[in-house]
């Protein structure tokens, strides 16, 4: 058994891959430091090195492309147990055969797009739920409870947006915060727990969004199985048309 | 009269229009983003609003034709521009899409409209979707210069002959719609390149007797002459007593509606044309989709081989959509495909088992003829046929949704 240990991190988890490959040994698990309790076998514990970092990226890129790339790193958001063997078991498959890389009849392939699609389905849902609302400061402030770390991937599609504005996203869940300033942006580990207060107009025009929301259905169409399953109720707590109060 | 009750009458009266797409200001051919689904299951993405819902214009079938008697009311430019950019900035919706009645004259009425946009524009910096309805009649020059800040404009045909107009919308003639959809052809090809605006188009379905074969015939000359980005078909809603008119008691067409989207999908993705999926009927078959409809008449092109249909004979097999055609492509050029291989490449084998073979051995398990297919086809889809839940959490919802047979 050959267990490799990485400090939990994206960089952490391409050096691993890097050295994978270099001291040729293949891996049975790969897992996080903090996980390292109890595990039987070979322990390979693997320091985040930048340069092998850029190698490993620069291989992936050059020999499967960007979109591959992406991908991992979108596996990578998911968190999902024992990601790190579904994304070394594809780039193995890959490494040998690029071709193979949308291939969906092969099982590791498979595997390994179910996830990324998981991922990116639940990154669309929440470019859509994500609801802000205006604080004292003149923050615009929104919180989030996404299954899968979605803060990195979808922060950035606010600026548009919110040019003119300063705007924070936060996922209570991870306690990740995302603030964007005057063009400057930056996502930390930072929890925010005192009671927000909103801005005194806001009230005026979140009534005025739910009065919109509730007048625009036709009822003669009514489809509410078809409401439940488009807005699951696990999102529903911060989507103000559907918060009970 | 206050804000509020303004949007609750506004709001109240645009929900009838089904074009609900919503892109990226700028790219018409990114993917809008649903930031809610209202009760009726229909995605939420713009505020959609008249701008008033006066009118001097009498269709029969609208709640605001000018002899009804219901409660009027007027946005000023400023508090439509006003309203949409405070929702935009909370990500409640991507954009804005204002149609309006008619208030003082069709060209009053454009300007007013044109005003809010521009003060949406200009002073609040919005850049975010804009889709204005063009009221049929409009000056030319206002058409263009509406089309100058809106991402998309729309003239609705409501009616697809114009027999059907004089009886129920006899202020909206067919030359003074296609007029104004000719302004709109004409200022795109002109602008091709720098401008990005597209133009749609929306009938009722149901509230005449015109046949699907008409109404999807006319969705192909726009498809074909105008640029036309696409046509939206809305069942039709009884809200008014009239002789011209379907009883209010009875219920809106909603499978029919939903069958003629997939065939208005055919037309546009699948390269099929009216004449062949009609041949010389007037209306579809509603027990099946159409896609299936189709493959049913035309026996002799199938069953398929898999492994050596070239694309575009892919596209035309019931259970292959887009995507699964594309990913059929892909996956040939690794190996050989085999039966077990179809399912994870996204081909529906419920319906497609019966048009296909793989090395030879034919999938379908009863005897190659019309018959036994179809009877097989409406077998599995029995449970699709109860209105109003067409839409299941399965195959046949996702359907729905991508348009994909």
């Amino acid at each position: 058994m050959i267990n490799y240990f990485y400090d939990g991190t994206f960089h952490g988890y391409l050096s691993t891959i890097f050295q994978i490959y270099f001291q040729k040994k293949e891996p049975t698990q790969i897992l996080k430091e903090r996980d390292s309790d109890g595990i039987l076998g070979e322990y390979i514990f693997i320091e985040t090195i930048e340069k092998e970092v850029k190698r490993v990226k620069k291989g992936i890129e050059e020999k499967l492309g960007s979109r591959s790339f992406y991908e991992l790193k979108l596996l990578f958001l998911s968190e999902i147990k024992e990601f790190e063997m579904i994304g070394y078991r594809f780039l193995k498959v890959c490494f040998k055969n690029p071709l193979e890389k949308e291939n969906l009849g092969n099982i590791d392939i498979k595997n390994f797009k179910i996830i990324v699609r998981r991922v990116l389905n639940e990154r669309h849902k929440m470019l859509g739920f994500v609801r802000f609302e205006k604080v004292e400061d003149g923050f615009f402030f929104s919180q989030i409870n996404p299954d899968f770390n979605q803060l990195p991937i979808i922060a950035e599609e606010f600026i548009e947006r919110l040019r003119d504005e300063k705007f924070i996203i936060y996922d209570k869940k991870r306690g990740l915060s995302f603030f964007y300033e005057n063009g400057v942006t930056f996502l930390t580990y930072a929890s925010i727990d005192q009671e927000i207060k909103i801005d005194k107009e806001e009230c005026a025009i979140k009534d005025l969004w739910k009065l919109f929301f509730k007048k625009i259905a036709i009822k003669e169409r009514k489809n509410i199985l078809l409401q439940n399953s488009k807005i699951p109720a696990k999102y529903r707590d911060n989507i103000l048309e559907f918060k009970e109060n | 009269m206050e804000l509020q009750k303004k949007l609750s009458i506004l709001s109240d009266s645009a929900k009838y229009d089904a074009s609900c797409a919503s892109g990226k200001s700028g790219d018409p051919n990114a993917s809008g983003i649903c930031h809610s689904w209202s009760s009726d299951g229909r995605c939420v993405s713009l505020l959609k609003i008249l701008m008033t819902n006066i009118c001097e214009f009498d269709c029969n079938y609208c709640i605001n034709r000018k002899s009804s008697d219901v409660q009027r009311a007027i946005f000023t430019p400023r508090e439509i521009a006003k309203l949409t950019s405070d929702f935009y900035k909370r990500n409640y919706i991507e954009g804005l899409f204002l149609s309006s009645g008619v208030v003082k004259n069709v060209d009053y009425t454009t300007e007013r409209m044109i005003d809010s946009i521009e003060i949406l524009r200009r002073e609040f910096n919005f850049r975010g979707y804009v889709h204005l309805k063009l009221i049929p009649g409009a000056d030319p020059f206002l058409i263009k210069k509406a089309m100058e800040s809106a991402d998309r404009v729309s003239v609705n045909v409501e009616l697809p002959s114009s027999n059907s107009l004089e009886l129920l919308a006899p202020d909206k003639s067919k030359e003074k719609i296609f007029n104004s959809m000719k302004t709109g052809r004409d200022v795109i090809s002109e602008k091709r390149g720098t401008l990005t605006t597209t133009m749609t188009t929306q009938m009722i379905v149901g509230a005449t007797d015109d046949s699907d074969k008409k109404i999807i015939s006319l969705s192909e000359n726009f498809y074909k002459r105008s640029f036309l980005k696409r046509v939206y078909y809305s069942a039709y809603i009884p809200v008014n007593e009239g002789k011209n008119l379907p009883a209010t008691t009875s219920a809106p067409p909603l499978l029919r509606e939903h069958r003629l989207y997939q065939t208005d999908w055919l037309l546009r993705f699948y390269g099929f044309n009216a004449e062949e999926i009609f041949k010389n009927r007037t209306t579809l078959d509603y027990s099946l989709d159409p896609k299936s409809d189709w493959a049913l008449h035309s026996l002799g092109k199938f069953p398929l081989e898999i492994n050596e249909a070239p694309y575009e004979d892919l596209l035309r097999v019931p259970g292959v959509g887009v995507r699964s055609a594309l990913r059929i492509v892909k996956a040939r050029r690794v190996g050989k495909l085999k039966k077990e291989d179809l399912k994870k490449l996204g081909v529906v084998l419920k319906r497609a088992r019966y048009f296909l073979k793989v090395g030879g051995k034919y999938l379908g398990a009863v005897r190659f003829d019309y018959e036994p297919i179809k009877r097989s086809l409406l077998g599995v889809d029995k449970k699709r046929l109860v209105q109003p839940s067409l839409f299941e959490f399965n195959e046949s919802f996702k359907e729905a949704i991508t348009g994909e047979l």
